[in-house]
């Protein structure tokens, strides 16, 4: 699939293995496509501090709060979806809330498993049909969705679970509310799945699976890999060569020597450290463009490995160069 | 107390830590190091860390436990002097297990294992994979077979979730609940909900209308024949949780020097301290270091005076500069937030601190590398 292509779709879901950077580049990307025109809203699965940190600043949970004038980010909670979702379900909102405060049966949705992803993935469903507008002007409220989607080991189970509930789900309202989810998700037209990854064999690894797990278990369209943290060359080849024609002049060397203690040493340790993790770095990307979608977006690497907005904005330019072919 | 002690005494380290920290790597090299001075060690992990399996010579390291090769140990020119051993952790299989250990007889065994809603609570869903880390870990110490099991615990967002596993698949299967859902299940029979005035029939008028029958019948037979069973799973859950709590138990608490993952491990910090858990250890890993004493402003001097006179090298000699202070500034940088952590941290700390590699972990001598930073 073309870079271009995925600023077509409705809804985007970022997978990737714990720590490879996957809120921060979906900020980035749902960032890139406002720059476009688009109207966005990142959806976060989990309540993390990533985002708030990214934002410098704390946001509600379950309230769509705009950062920009085309971009809003969103924090999903599953109890708070759930007494939304019953009370589209019950009508009467006074019943929902009875229905949900009912000690038992507060009780049990603590620890009932599976219905905290359905409502999530139904919050989702429910935000991309949402219009504005009347008659001809009608139009979706977000022309794009990023989903940050959580990261856990299996980062895209969440998405596992409204075809579980088809599967035990006979018949009924949610019977076919769950299908409805499941078409959604199904849909290549409207959505896609991206992996980020790190030049490193974990996350490589992980998102190979994550890439297999949407496309043959939950038959979702894949889009592309965004490869994060890659170390790059550090020197130029000019550089390279100047380096290289140093190190054979031993002349030169042994001045160095008498002005640096330990002979240099550490100038080229330093070097051969960065050029080692650089070239590590090219060994996973070949690999990964063996084994991952293309086409992969490289991200550099950057110190903390904590981005705030400006970060953001800069990933997002890279994002958008490399869609005009900078890639 | 000291890394080193810790790997001597405790029988139980439970590595824990957000994601991609690099706890797979630091949980085979503590193994490691426990298994050079003597022990019969086990390492369970969740990740598939597929290169650094089959460099053990685990090629099919699955739920059951497997023994490190010696021929690996030789070819990384080690001789340990007590046993490697290694596993994988499968969720469904455990689950399974325990059914089977805690069944009275075949038919309740056969009825929850055929029953749907229980193969899907032992898969896909949320918790189960650490519940079953927790489950293992304390099937494996009642064996008694190791001298010291290392956790490697599942990946999760909120480190947290690890410890609340066990107590929140308890108190879905508390009994009340399971009286309250099957109760009106079985009076009902074939009268339908429709004839129950309780409240829970109301809830369960509402469940039925947008669920399906069929669904309630599958969960409300699962807790019927799991009442019987709740007794064994929740004694179980209490004891797994007194394991964790053990002084032969402690927790070793992996973080990258930067601020999202230190973020995630101070959570993590206080809910261990909060919860009297016995914590051993703070690893610091992929920790920036420095191949040199200097400080920047130093090599920028040092490199001006090269640079004059070596005007022809100039070039490689400022591009050697600008690295190495990059260099520096980073080690610097992690120093600093290292030493911010430990500051604000409610209790002191032990602490050990990993470099960051020139590459990949991914083998028994990169392993023992790792080691020799452990052990301090």
């Amino acid at each position: 699939m073309s870079l271009e292509a995925i600023f077509d779709k409705r809804i985007i879901f970022m997978t990737g293995k714990g720590g490879v950077g996957k809120t921060t580049l979906s900020m980035a990307l749902a960032w890139a496509a406002q720059e476009r025109g688009k109207n966005v809203i990142l959806m976060e699965v989990d309540n993390s501090p990533n985002l708030r940190y990214i934002l410098g600043k704390d946001i509600p949970v379950y309230k769509e709060t705009r950062i920009a004038p085309r971009l809003a980010v969103f924090t999903l909670e599953p109890f708070k979806a759930l007494e939304e979702y019953a009370a589209l379900q019950i009508k009467v909102a006074a019943a929902a809330r009875l229905f949900l405060n009912n000690r038992l049966v507060s009780y049990f949705m603590q620890a009932a498993p599976g219905w905290r992803e359905l409502v999530t993935v139904g919050k989702i469903w429910h935000t991309h049909q949402r219009t504005v507008g009347r008659g001809k002007n009608k139009h979706p409220e977000y022309d794009m969705i990023v989903v940050d989607a959580p990261a856990t080991g299996h980062g895209l189970s969440f998405l596992r679970v409204p075809a579980i509930f088809a599967d035990i789900l006979k018949f009924g309202r949610m019977q076919s509310q769950t299908k409805d989810l499941l078409d959604m998700l199904r849909d290549p037209e409207r959505t896609i799945v991206n992996v980020v990854s790190l030049p490193e064999e974990m996350p490589l690894n992980e998102a190979v699976t994550l890439v297999e797990m949407a496309k043959s278990t939950m038959g979702m369209q894949v889009g592309v890999t965004f490869m994060n943290g890659v170390h790059p060359e550090p020197f130029s080849p000019d550089e390279k060569a100047a380096c290289d024609n140093l190190r054979s002049d031993s002349c030169a060397l042994e001045t160095l020597g008498n002005i640096w203690p330990c002979g240099g040493k550490a100038l080229f340790d330093a070097a051969a450290d960065r050029q080692a993790r650089a070239r590590m770095c090219q060994e996973y990307l070949d690999l990964a463009a063996k084994r991952l979608p293309t086409p992969i977006v490289e991200l550099p690497y950057e110190y903390p490995g904590r981005v705030d907005m400006d970060g953001v904005k800069r990933l997002a330019t890279l994002i958008n160069h490399a869609l005009c072919g900078g890639a | 107390m000291a890394l080193a002690s810790l790997l001597k005494e405790k029988s139980i380290l439970v590595v824990c830590g957000s994601g991609g920290v690099g706890k797979t790597t630091i949980s085979a090299s503590l193994g490691l190091a426990a298994a050079m001075e003597g022990r019969k060690v086990l390492v369970c992990t969740i990740d598939p860390a597929k290169r650094l399996a089959d460099s053990l010579g685990l090629k099919e390291l699955g739920n059951r436990e497997t023994r490190i090769p010696d021929l690996v140990f030789a070819q990384a020119g080690l001789a340990p002097k007590g046993e490697l051993w290694g596993m994988m952790l499968d969720s469904k299989t455990t689950f399974d297990d325990l059914i089977c250990r805690i069944a009275p007889d075949e038919s309740v065994r056969n009825r929850v294992l055929c029953n749907p809603f229980y193969q899907n609570i032992t898969t896909a869903l949320a918790g189960s994979q650490e519940f079953s880390a927790t489950e293992k870990l304390f099937e494996l110490a009642c064996r008694n077979e190791y001298d010291l099991i290392v956790l490697d615990t599942p990946p999760t967002r909120h480190a947290l979730d690890f410890l609340d596993a066990p107590n929140r698949l308890t108190s879905f299967l508390d009994a009340k609940v399971i009286a309250w859902f099957v109760g009106p299940y079985l009076k009902a029979g074939k009268l339908g909900f429709r004839f129950l005035n309780s409240g829970a029939a109301m809830a369960f008028r509402v469940l039925e209308k947008v669920t399906g029958y069929q669904t309630l019948a599958d969960i409300a037979d699962f807790f019927l024949v799991f009442e019987g069973l709740y007794d064994g799973f929740a004694a179980r859950a209490a004891k797994v949780r007194q394991l964790m709590s053990d002084p032969a138990t402690a927790f070793v608490l992996v973080t990258s020097p930067q601020s999202p993952s230190l973020l995630e491990a101070s959570f993590f910090l206080e809910r261990l301290i909060s919860e009297n858990m016995p914590l051993g250890e703070v690893v610091f890993n992929r920790v920036y270091t420095a191949p040199t004493n200097l400080t920047s402003e130093e090599v920028q001097a040092l490199g001006r005076q090269s640079s004059e006179k070596l005007p022809t090298h100039k070039t490689a000699i400022d591009a050697l500069c600008a690295n190495l202070r990059l260099a520096i500034l980073l080690a610097e940088a992690d120093k600093r937030s290292i030493h911010r952590f430990l500051e604000q941290a409610a209790q002191p700390l032990e602490s050990v601190r990993v470099p960051f590699m020139r590459t990949d972990i991914h083998d028994m001598a990169g392993l023992h590398t790792v080691c020799r930073y452990l052990a301090g």
